[in-house]
């Protein structure tokens, strides 16, 4: 199967900041809405390297990720087999998968 | 004079049994003195191990503190340039934080890295790197703050419990 890799720092910014399209270019939903939710649509696997960044918010993190299930509709399961989270700072990942989850649940409560 | 065993005319057996009383005084006491040696080695690593801990949480205060402080110029300052540093800083600073609590989680338990998510989610959350946010609106500070001392006091209460109780 072939892996579809976005690095966050180099294919976006080093220093990715803030929540919205209007927090400036490098936030959360401009990285979810231009690069990684067309990805995972055109896409089998995608990787995401969350290396090389000065680090996330988790404003950043929440939009980017929970707002795959949030605003794009995706479920966790699906995003389990088509998403990979590489990173050396196992923090980042573990949020990332919490943010995802906790997005499912409240989604799950407004049905 | 040399008392061997065929002069003492002693069989095998009887040689054990009957070993003069000053052989039985340097077996013990080579055994006190191995046993207090361990002691003393055991208490001595247990004394290096507490130290090092010791400067660990103190690292980790230190850490902390720094990430206040620039936390606190992030919020307060109106120089753009100044205040796009002192952001930038708060995120080197929380990884320096984090990169503490993962190297104190096997000896203190998930409960710091719990107090760790906390702060990260209250100090980066809410307006942090958001346009709307007003220079000096610092709502948030306190309850960062509060976040900061639940990490170390969590820290700090491990510590006590283990070495000081």
């Amino acid at each position: 199967m072939a892996i579809y890799t976005i690095s966050v720092a180099k294919q976006f910014s080093e220093t990715p900041a803030g929540r919205y399209r209007s927090d400036g270019p490098y936030s959360g939903e401009v990285f979810r809405e231009d690069f990684l939710y067309p990805a995972l649509r055109s896409n089998e696997l995608v990787e995401v390297n969350l290396d090389g960044t000065l680090g996330y918010g988790s404003s950043f993190l929440e939009e980017s990720f929970g707002g795959l299930v949030r605003v794009n509709g995706m479920s966790m399961s699906e995003l389990r087999k088509k998403l990979k989270i590489k990173s050396s700072r196992k923090f980042y990942e573990e949020r990332v998968w919490r943010y995802v989850a906790d997005a499912e649940s409240a989604k799950a409560k407004r049905k | 004079m040399l008392l061997t065993r065929n002069r003492l005319r002693l069989s095998e057996s009887d040689w054990g049994r009957k070993m003069d009383p000053i052989g039985w005084f340097l077996a013990i006491g080579w055994g006190v003195t191995a046993a207090g040696w361990l002691v003393t080695s055991l208490q001595a690593n247990k004394r290096e191990t507490r130290k090092e801990y010791r400067a660990e949480v103190t690292a980790l205060e230190v850490s902390t503190d720094r990430l206040l402080e620039a936390y606190r110029r992030y919020l307060s300052e109106t120089d753009e340039a100044k205040c796009e540093q002192a952001r930038l800083q708060v995120h080197s600073d929380v990884n320096r934080v984090r990169r503490r609590v993962e190297g104190l989680e096997g000896a203190v338990g998930g409960e710091i890295c719990r107090k760790f998510e906390n702060l990260f989610e209250v100090l980066t959350g809410g307006d942090f790197e958001s346009k709307s946010r007003r220079s000096g609106s610092g709502n948030n500070y306190a309850r960062v703050v509060t976040a900061a001392e639940d990490l170390l006091e969590c820290a700090e209460t491990w510590f006590r419990n283990k070495y000081q109780a």
